[in-house]
């Protein structure tokens, strides 16, 4: 399978990647992770979430607050911010999930900003502004290239898990209540229950990416769960083409690119992504993978066209 | 504690309800004819505050005039938004719409950044509103009255507006029956430009009338917008009386909420609008859906 | 045996009295048809059955089991299927994808994660077995989105069959259909649905298609029961003869 091939490609190439293309590449994957955990919702289940960074936080709060306050090892806390995310995915998608699909997408908004605020609030718990730092992960783990071989794995079973799941009845679940709920419903497949684990699903995953990123960045502060960290899962996926499996893979790559070289000659970077997403939206909908497959056909179209085809 | 005191923090509460109610009512109105939700409507009502100091250069001579020229900005501007932006997307799935309102949101923050900075800007309280009223014995700021007068001002205009005038009524027909307006040779995408126009203006000019007491500040787009969400859930998306009766509900629960609990008071909102979801969910003056969904 | 039975159902709309004291019995086996004019509550009454609706007052039960208020997929699991009138469908989907996922849900197996639909040969199997009763399996690999408005409504009718319900509802199967596809459409329930015991409750305007399949018919107008009987005893009634001034009866 292609997929196979990408991944053993990425991790031949470890070894020869300088630590900042190391520290690079794992961010790339991590976003991507991150990424196609929102995409599974956008594109599996037609939800358009705003709220993803609030487990992208909880999965990094919880292994920062683990490992720093409670003294866990490092990789006994992955359970465990896996288990918070996926936790709070599921309150606020019981929530979220009531109603019409504006609702949601409303809803997810207003309650990461809530816990942006907590965490940024809670100063005894979290530290708030001042973060958590000094979060080094220990012995092997702490070096760029074992550590971008956790991203790796990590980042393949996730994939591998995705993979399976658009193939499965729960896969096909999803994208029949996209395409028609009542339609779904009436051939009793439950609305609610089957979105909302696909929240929770969507949720957990966003988790590990916020763990991971975490222990990349050696610190957590309260804006991993600010709203822009939401936006960066939802312009990668559409900068990459939400309609394609790896496109928000793609997307995160392309997005990480532009904001290294973006960042270093603006401070606006915000202003930068709106207009992005405000193109891509208006001109581009299929994303960069659309553009690159277009592209691709195009020599055999006009072939075509200009032999009379 | 004395009468004066409550009376006091119910009259706080109506005031922050009163710049409520203009920044929800836009939102609860566009969606409610035009499906649209705009996820930058914080963001002008974070304009019309920027707006407001920069016409008046932050003289308190400029008051009045200044809040008028926000409406008519925010007026013009919400329409040019909509005649370039959301026209070109109306035909697409909605989340695309919803997408492009929060390129927006980032786009609108940022460039409020660029050419105000980061720093706080503040208006200075006009003579006219400088000295307290008393109130039952208590001292009460009078700006809090002409907050509360000018919500209600708009009201009652707004009321009339829909109820009263031919426009008017195609408004309040687009929020039931967008084909049958059509078909009455309604100049539909005209009407839209009007709706969202007038919807960004109140929510510029809430935004505005805020800024003697609050100072404005590039963040404030998503915090308002969240706020706007959660009086329009509660209240019911597409009704003005919703967005009325949610502002008020959710005013009075901040300014009683401070004196409970006053370092958990944001999360009370939240709580009155999990409430509702859960028993109400399409609003207090929302309609339900014809079929369960 | 009853297989449904409804029980004095009442349905309003924002102050509009949708339905007002109805009541049916639907015998096992048998082919029932409810007829009326439109506004007369047909589709209300069906959706109150189905579950996208829950009563005023009233009760609903299916097999002796009281399903009043279930909630729409429930109610499909129990083996009541329904076949839309409006057929929209998975766009999404190839045909056998669609009714293969159509018999995961009714057997209430969605919630695998891991297994791909397509290993899933007893399901397969009988995704092929409905889609070749309405005469599309030789589209099989097609994608829904391809499919001519008359075959969608077949398609729907396969997604309903897969279930091997006991109850089959359709929501005026003839609506849309050309006068051949209609006379392809009677036939073919009138065949298949009698071979497989499936005991059917159908609305339908068409006076000839309901006269030549239905055992009895029950008649509705302005939220309430007219009439109801054999096809002979309503097409003598007086009552409904005024009530539908040359229409139906």
């Amino acid at each position: 399978m292609r997929l196979a091939l990408l991944l053993a490609a990425l991790a031949l190439l470890g070894p020869f990647m300088s630590k900042y293309g190391l520290k690079l590449a794992s961010e790339a994957l991590i976003l991507g992770l991150y990424a196609m955990a929102f995409n599974l919702l956008f594109r599996q289940a037609g939800l358009l979430s705003f709220g993803q960074a609030a487990f992208f936080g909880l999965g990094a709060y919880a292994m920062a607050l683990l490992t720093q306050k409670a003294g866990w090892p490092f990789l006994a806390t992955l359970p465990a911010s896996l288990l918070v995310s996926a936790l709070g995915a599921l309150i606020i998608g019981f929530f979220s999930i009531r109603l019409t699909r504006i609702y949601f997408t409303m809803l997810t908004l207003a309650f990461a900003q809530l816990l942006y605020a907590i965490a940024h609030k809670w100063y005894a718990f979290t530290g708030g502004d001042n973060g958590i730092t000094d979060l080094r992960p220990p012995g092997l783990l702490g070096e760029s290239l074992p550590f971008y071989y956790l991203v790796l794995l990590a980042f393949a079973l996730a994939v591998i898990f995705l993979a399976a799941l658009e193939g499965s009845p729960f896969g096909y679940a999803l994208r029949a209540l996209r395409d028609n709920r009542a339609r779904a419903e009436a051939v009793g497949v439950d609305g609610f229950r089957h979105l909302l684990l696909a929240f929770v699903i969507s949720g957990g995953l966003s988790g590990l990416a916020g763990f991971l990123q975490g222990a990349l960045q050696r610190s957590v502060f309260p804006d991993y769960l600010f709203w822009t960290r939401s936006a960066e899962a939802i312009l990668s996926t559409i900068l990459g083409g939400s309609g394609f499996f790896l496109g928000p893979a793609v997307g995160a790559s392309a997005f990480l690119l532009l904001r290294v070289v973006v960042q270093a000659k603006t401070e606006y970077w915000p202003f930068f992504l709106g207009v992005l997403l405000l193109l891509m939206v208006l001109f581009f909908p299929r994303g960069l993978t659309g553009l690159a497959l277009r592209l691709i056909k195009w020599p055999t179209e006009v072939r075509r066209g200009a032999s009379g085809g | 504690m004395d009468l004066g005191f409550y009376l006091l923090q119910f009259l706080t509460g109506l005031a922050y309800a009163s710049t409520l109610f203009l920044l929800s009512v836009g939102l609860s109105l566009i969606f409610g004819a035009m499906g649209i939700v705009n996820f930058a409507h914080g963001s002008f009502y974070m304009l019309g505050a920027y707006l407001f100091y920069a016409f008046t250069r932050g003289q308190v001579e400029g008051f009045w005039g200044g809040l008028l020229s926000v409406l008519a900005a925010g007026f013009v501007i919400g329409a040019l938004v909509e005649r370039l932006l959301i026209r070109p997307i109306y035909a697409r799935p909605e989340e695309y719409q919803i997408l492009l309102t929060y390129a927006l949101l980032l786009i609108l923050e940022d460039a409020v950044r660029f050419f105000f900075g980061a720093a706080y800007r503040s208006f200075p309280m006009p003579e006219a509103f400088s000295s307290p009223l008393f109130v039952l014995g208590s001292p009460f700021p009078s700006y809090y009255l002409f907050l509360i007068g000018l919500a209600a001002l708009f009201a009652l205009l707004l009321w009339g507006f829909l109820y009263r005038t031919r426009l008017g009524v195609w408004i309040r027909a687009a929020t039931q029956d967008r084909e049958m307006l059509e078909a009455l040779g309604v100049n539909v995408p005209l009407l839209y430009t009007a709706i969202f126009g007038l919807g960004i203006a109140l929510a510029a000019l809430g935004g505005a009338a805020l800024l003697p007491l609050q100072a404005a500040t590039p963040g404030m787009a998503v915090d308002a917008v969240i706020s706007a969400f959660i009086v329009v859930v509660i209240g019911g998306l597409g009704s003005v009386w919703g967005a009325l009766l949610g502002a008020g509900l959710i005013g009075l629960l901040q300014a009683f909420g401070i004196l409970l609990l006053p370092e958990w008071a944001m999360v009370f909102p939240f709580g009155l609008m999990a409430l509702v979801l859960l028993l109400r969910p399409w609003g207090l003056l929302g309609r339900p859906p014809a079929v369960r969904t | 045996m009853a297989l449904l039975v409804a029980e004095n159902i009442c349905r309003s709309f924002q102050g509009f009295m949708a339905l007002a004291g109805v009541s049916l019995r639907v015998e096992e086996g048998s082919f029932h048809a409810l007829v009326g004019p439109n506004g007369a509550g047909k589709t209300t009454l069906f959706n109150v059955i189905t579950g996208r609706l829950a009563p005023d007052r009233g009760r609903v039960f299916f097999q002796g089991q009281e399903i009043t208020g279930w909630p729409t997929p429930r109610v499909a699991r129990l083996g009541l299927a329904v076949s839309f009138q409006r057929a929209q469908p998975f766009v999404s989907m190839t045909l056998l994808e669609a009714v293969a996922l159509a018999r995961v849900g009714y057997q209430g197996k969605t919630f695998q994660l891991f297994t791909p639909l397509r290993h899933l040969a007893e399901v397969l199997e009988e995704a092929r077995w409905a889609l070749s009763k309405v005469g599309l399996d030789g589209a099989a690999q097609r994608r829904v989105s391809e499919l001519p408005l008359g075959d969608l409504k077949r398609l729907d009718v396969a997604m309903a069959l897969v279930a091997r319900p006991k109850l089959l509802l359709l929501d005026e199967p003839l609506a849309g259909l050309s006068r051949a596809e209609r006379r392809q459409m009677v036939e073919f329930i009138r065949g298949l649905l009698r071979q497989e015991g499936v005991t059917l409750l159908f609305t339908e305007h068409d006076t000839e298609a309901v006269l030549a399949l239905a055992d009895r018919i029950t008649v509705l107008h302005q939220g309430q029961v007219l009439a109801e009987g054999t096809p002979e005893e309503i097409r003598q009634n007086a009552e409904v003869r005024k009530a539908f001034l040359g229409g139906a009866a």
